[in-house]
């Protein structure tokens, strides 16, 4: 009798002669010949039970070394390499993005709040006219010119930092990163000329008179000498000039740096208006009022329906005002009615006759005796003087109760907030964050996030969508904000209860990363700094959670 | 990238596993050891690409075997399998016979380990890959780039080294305890 080889049986006992008759590597010739065969061979048939028996105790041997075998499993690799190199790398590595993230803070916020600072002091002085001119004029004639010409550049280097983020982050196709970028160019490049045909610029050395007959569809920027608005305009209206007169309806907000300012028509918004004199002649505003100048004037026929605050030496209000009324000045003479409450601080307050005052008066004076008040003086609430106006020496925030006070609220508010974010998406709590490049990239990518969200909120609000989205995207960014310090609090409670427990529980390593935080941000001079890192590593963070939850819920749909 | 926690836990499940696959095919601890994490910082990458249809052990034993060729290919030790060409198998009259129950036995699987240790890689890789992996003949062969019927020949040879080699000292004992 011819018997199979022993290779046809061990892969007829293994199943792995084919059964397909199409196949042409085994065929099933093969296999029939040898199922034929078995049916009639006693000694076959035995040997290919041997042999399956063979297959299967290889495969018990094989599991059985792995159970027997007393391996211990190491430190996964995949944690973050703590060794010196790597923590040398982290460390310079964030030591140069706080000091860039400090020096563009400095350059971007802390200069210009100084500049306007100093502007905004200057527009007591007779030259604001032309200090602001010369600003607008750089701006339009330099300015405009330069931005535009390194537009391209800006967006580029913009561009390129996100796509260098986002490429190292993104752990899906690099593909859609690009596609991402590109279109954010495109929409960018798109809404850019929007922005400027839904601005209207004048300017120019002859006075500027916008007719009574003149209707203006977009929001009107003039610098001039003398600027006199009759028209409509139906957006907001920002005006540098020596004198200003505007008697038209604004339909959105007013703003005006001048040294005379006289306006009598009406305002849909909010005005701002800095300048030596600032009067009010049957305006009717529909938003708050923010003035500051030498002498503030608003007769008996204007009305406001907001707010008013106002600074500056001598202020009259004949007018009505809906809400509350806040002065600060030399002198104030108040005769007209006021919604709220009143609160003033000044070296002479008089209420005229008939001045109706609807909450509250909180006074300050050189004495008591200080508030004047006219015959027929209504004030439906209390009058409440605050002694002198002082100066509060400085001292420091460690020896004031608040202090503590607010430390605590903070704490405890993060805790709360912390222990429901963790609770709600468990895999923010188990984020890490990673060694020199890794750390790098997280440090970059909250920089990022700190920087371009208010600039992009900024843009988005004059130009595409408007104020909706980019009060969504502020929110959003202040949100984040706060979350940071706590996401790093997190991970730092976790990090130092790791040598305690594998698995510290939430809430014991949020309260001890909290507390961590809490001493380590408020400490003297390098407090600042690590509220920074710390912030701006907690933005990394999260934005990294964010794309890699995004990218795995993208896997699972596909 | 994976979540780091989730995939922390399958390391400490997996690795012995990972690391015996890996020591199966690279011999010594430290290569082994050095393989398993570099198959796992490889899937902690690639996580996105593992469907949970598919057990753990197949995805991460597919990375695995793929380093490990990859690592004897690279040091020179992947022998031409395709010298293995002439079957030159013989009609089976009278099969050997497997003492199975000796091959599995506590006392002998320090005896195996070595035998399989001691094969030439390209009996030992297939091997691995058919009784450790659980990968078919066809899998196998498309690992290797060859066919089916050749990796059942690479098999056979893997498994009459073995026999060979665990008969002998068995049968010494035998014939020690006869004489006893």
């Amino acid at each position: 009798m011819n018997h199979p080889t022993e290779l046809n049986l061990m892969m007829y006992a293994e199943e792995a002669l084919d059964r397909n008759p199409l196949s042409q590597e085994t065929g099933a010739d093969e296999w029939s010949a040898v199922h034929e065969h078995l049916t009639t061979c006693a000694t076959c048939q035995d040997s290919v039970t041997k042999l399956r028996q063979e297959a299967q105790g290889l495969s018990d041997a094989f599991a059985l070394a792995v159970v027997h075998a007393s391996i211990e499993t190491p430190k996964s690799r995949l944690q973050p390499n703590r060794r010196l190199r790597d923590a040398t790398l982290a460390t310079i590595a964030v030591m140069l993005t706080t000091a860039l993230v400090q020096w563009s803070w400095k350059a971007l916020f802390e200069e210009m709040i100084f500049s306007a600072l100093a502007w905004a002091a200057s527009t007591w002085a007779p030259s604001v006219y032309t200090l602001t001119n010369r600003i607008f004029l750089f701006f339009q004639e330099e300015g405009l010119d330069m931005f535009n010409n390194h537009l391209a550049l800006i967006i580029t280097v913009i561009g390129l930092l996100s796509l260098l983020g986002l490429r190292s982050i993104w752990p899906k196709s690099r593909a859609i990163p690009t596609v991402l970028l590109t279109l954010s160019i495109g929409v960018t490049m798109t809404a850019l000329p929007s922005a400027g045909q839904a601005l209207q610029i004048i300017q120019q050395e002859d006075p500027v008179i916008v007719a009574a007959s003149k209707s203006i569809d977009d929001t009107l920027l003039i610098t001039t000498k003398d600027a006199t608005v009759h028209g409509d305009i139906k957006g907001s209206l920002f005006i540098a000039a020596e004198d200003v007169e505007v008697t038209g309806d604004i339909s959105g907000n007013l703003i005006t740096l001048a040294d005379n300012v006289t306006i009598s028509g009406s305002i849909g918004g909010t005005i701002i208006s800095l300048g030596d004199s600032v009067v009010f002649e049957d305006a009717k505003v529909a938003g708050d009022l923010w003035l500051a100048g030498d002498t503030v004037k608003l007769d008996s026929k204007s009305e406001i329906r907001g707010n008013l605050a106002s600074f500056g030496n001598s202020i009259a209000v004949e007018a009505k005002v809906g809400k509350d009324m806040l002065v600060a000045a030399e002198r104030a003479v108040l005769s007209g009615e006021i919604g709220g409450d009143l609160n003033i601080g000044t070296k002479h307050i008089s209420l005229l006759e008939n001045t109706l005052v609807g909450g509250n008066i909180t006074y300050r004076t050189a004495s008591k005796d200080g508030l004047v008040l006219g015959d027929n003086v209504t004030i439906r609430g209390e009058i409440d003087y605050q002694g002198k106006p002082r100066n509060f020496p400085a001292r420091s925030r460690f020896e004031s109760h608040s202090f503590y006070l607010w430390e605590l609220l903070w704490f405890v508010g993060a805790f709360v907030v912390g222990w429901l974010v963790f609770s709600l998406t468990p895999g923010l709590g188990r984020i890490e964050l990673g060694g020199g490049k890794e750390s790098i990239t997280t440090a970059g990518l909250g920089f990022l996030v700190l920087i371009t969200v208010p600039i992009a909120a900024i843009i988005i609000a004059i130009t595409v969508v408007g104020l909706p989205l980019s009060f969504i995207t502020i929110m959003a960014w202040l949100t984040a904000w706060y979350l940071a310090k706590i996401v790093i609090a997190h991970l730092v409670g976790r990090s130092v209860l790791a040598s305690r427990s594998d698995d510290p529980g939430l809430a014991s390593a949020l309260f001890v990363g909290l507390i961590i935080v809490t001493v380590a941000i408020n400490l003297p001079f390098l407090g600042g700094v690590i509220n920074l890192l710390a912030t701006i590593l907690g933005l990394g963070l999260m934005v990294q959670f964010w794309l890699h939850r995004r990218s795995s819920n993208d896997v699972t749909v596909a | 990238m994976a979540d780091s926690g989730a995939f922390e836990i399958l390391y400490r499940e997996y690795y012995p596993r990972v690391f015996a696959l890996c020591r199966r095919f690279l011999l010594t601890h430290e290569c082994a050891e050095d393989a398993a994490q570099e198959t796992f910082a490889r899937a902690y990458k690639s996580f996105r690409h593992y469907q949970p249809v598919r057990p753990f052990w197949h995805w991460i034993a597919t990375i695995a075997h793929h380093h490990c060729l990859d690592k004897l290919r690279q040091a020179g030790r992947w022998e031409d399998i395709h010298a293995e060409s002439n079957p030159d198998v013989d009609r089976l009259e009278t099969p050997e016979p497997l003492v199975v129950d000796v091959l599995i036995a506590a006392e002998t699987q320090a005896q195996l380990n070595a035998a399989i240790d001691a094969l030439p890689e390209k009996y030992r890789v297939p091997l691995v890959l058919a009784y450790l992996v659980h990968l078919s003949y066809g899998e196998i062969a498309i690992l290797l780039g060859t066919n089916r019927n050749h990796v059942g020949i690479l098999l056979l040879r893997a498994k009459q080294q073995l026999r060979r080699c665990l008969q002998q000292p068995i049968n010494v004992r035998a014939l020690t305890r006869g004489v006893e």
